[in-house]
């Protein structure tokens, strides 16, 4: 998204579901924000800003329960897959959540894992080189994100730069599901914006309606 | 709004008893204690304008930190996240150009955990109303206004409601937390400027409307009032006297009267 570049790989482990959601894999959403990809940031352990991000990634792929954990379970109890959904900003040019969400659902979608049995009497989970690997039981209802920010209590920007982000009173980042369904809407800072002639409005309907548009223009080009 | 009652009784619209404690804690120069009901509640400090570390100093304003820290377990990504949001809640109520180079520092203890891992809206409004109690019982950042929050959810059936209790958020399907700002002069109870400055909503069954959300909105909006009234209550009862009007300083008045902004500050309870 424009100079924002974020390369997202999936990974798949085996492990021992929880104790109490036997039947459910494990879903593990995580941002790296490295040094290299802005002077904003600091080679070492994990900002402060990339742990929110990692956590809002988390909460919006869970809401839309854009994958069925149960899909994940290949025993219940026993063995379930853990699918770790790892991002690396490469170029970091602000709005990085919209960016990363779009990355970490279409990194989904041509995600494949291999056929895997649990043998109980070897207490062992066995892959299949031979069977063909199948694709993740993804639901239609993914998530797609647009973010907005309000400068000066005047001006509506979408999608903002790093350069606009530290500027902005307010940011609104909306996520939609299918057929423009709110997933979720998180607001910090007023939404009220006041026009030239001394009017005041909500914007928060207009930011609904420009991601629903957004999107549109999005889901095609996942494929 | 529907008369029907919900598990404990509450019409919808209706918040769970509430708690302040101004509690003292001895090492800060502000705290409080907030609680919805017995089962939510969180604990809040503020120390500031306090020495601040080189490396977070700004020039033009005030760092204000704030750290959460859970009732069990070391604070996690997920107190990060948290502690963003408190941030943000609580930000826009803030003039923290007053005291540039320095540090405000936010603590917040949560007394409760939240039973389900989906719905934490109400831990989160509780740890917005005690920062936000913390800092009017500190009196020593000078504020805009004072900001209150609650928690909305919406029932299998559809209808919404306030403060969705333990009991009642497994059967939550959609739900956030929004936060206001009442500011401007408040001349008796009647508040100006009301502004929602800080929301956050999900739905998990993905059959969110936008009416619905203006609609939830509106009904936060008066549990959040319910809430200030019992903000500037437990300030009154502290003081014997009307203080909230004072500590309300609009932006403008607040740099017309530099001169005098220090003694304001500096005014007790």
């Amino acid at each position: 998204m424009g100079d924002t570049t974020v390369v997202c790989g999936i990974k798949a482990e085996i492990a021992e579901p929880e104790l109490d959601r036997e039947s459910e894999g494990f879903l593990v959403p995580n941002l790296d924000l490295p040094a290299m990809c802005s002077p904003k940031f600091k080679p070492g352990p994990p900002s402060e800003e990339a742990q929110v991000l990692s956590e809002r990634l988390n909460q919006a792929l869970v809401a839309s329960g854009i994958l069925p954990l149960s899909s994940l379970c290949i025993h219940p109890g026993k063995a379930a897959w853990v699918l770790y959904v790892d991002a690396t900003c490469i170029n970091y040019n602000g709005n990085a959540f919209d960016a990363t969400l779009l990355a970490m659902v279409a990194a989904l979608r041509n995600t494949t894992l291999p056929q895997a049995t649990y043998d109980p009497e070897t207490h062992r989970t066995i892959c299949s080189r031979k069977a063909p690997r199948v694709p993740l039981q993804l639901s239609a209802n993914f998530p797609i994100s647009a973010t907005f920010g309000i400068f000066n209590s005047k001006h509506l920007l979408a999608d903002p730069t790093a350069f606009e982000e530290p500027l902005l009173d307010t940011s609104i980042s909306v996520v939609l599901g299918e057929a423009g369904k709110i997933i979720s809407i998180s607001q910090a800072g007023s939404a009220v914006v006041s026009d030239e002639d001394g009017g005041q409005r909500d914007v928060l309907e207009e930011c609904i309606e420009s991601t629903k548009q957004c999107r549109e223009l999005l889901v095609p080009q996942l494929g | 709004m529907t008369t029907s009652t919900r598990h404990d009784g509450r019409k919808h619209h209706e918040l769970r008893p509430i708690t302040i404690f101004y509690d003292g804690l001895a090492r800060v120069d502000g705290s409080a204690r907030f609680g919805f009901g017995e089962s939510t509640a969180a604990l809040a400090s503020v120390s500031g304008p306090i020495e601040v570390r080189l490396a977070s100093e700004l020039p033009s304003k005030a760092t204000f930190e704030v750290l959460v820290r859970p009732l069990a377990n070391v604070p996690a990504t997920e107190s990060k996240l948290l502690a963003s949001m408190i941030k943000a809640t609580l930000e826009p109520s803030l003039i923290l150009t007053k005291n540039p180079r320095t540090l405000v520092q936010l603590v917040v203890q949560a007394l409760s955990s939240p039973s389900n891992a989906t719905w934490k809206d109400t831990h989160i409004a509780a740890m917005a109303n005690a920062s936000t109690l913390a800092f009017l019982q500190a009196c020593s950042v000078p504020m805009q206004g004072v900001v209150t929050a609650v928690a909305i959810g919406r029932l299998v059936d559809g209808s919404l409601i306030v403060d969705p209790s333990e009991d009642e958020m497994s059967s939550l399907q959609a739900g956030g937390c929004f936060v206001f700002m009442f500011s401007g002069s408040s001349t008796g109870s009647s508040v100006s400027n009301i502004d929602c400055v800080w929301s956050s909503w999900k739905s998990t069954s993905g059959r969110y409307s936008q009416e619905e959300l203006f609609k939830a909105k509106e009904l936060a909006k008066v549990g959040a009032q319910a809430v200030y009234e019992e903000v500037r209550r437990s300030l009154e009862k502290r003081s014997g006297a009307t203080a909230i009007p004072m500590l309300v300083v609009q932006e403008k008045e607040a740099v017309k009267e530099e001169g005098t902004l220090s003694s304001d500050e500096k005014m007790e309870i």
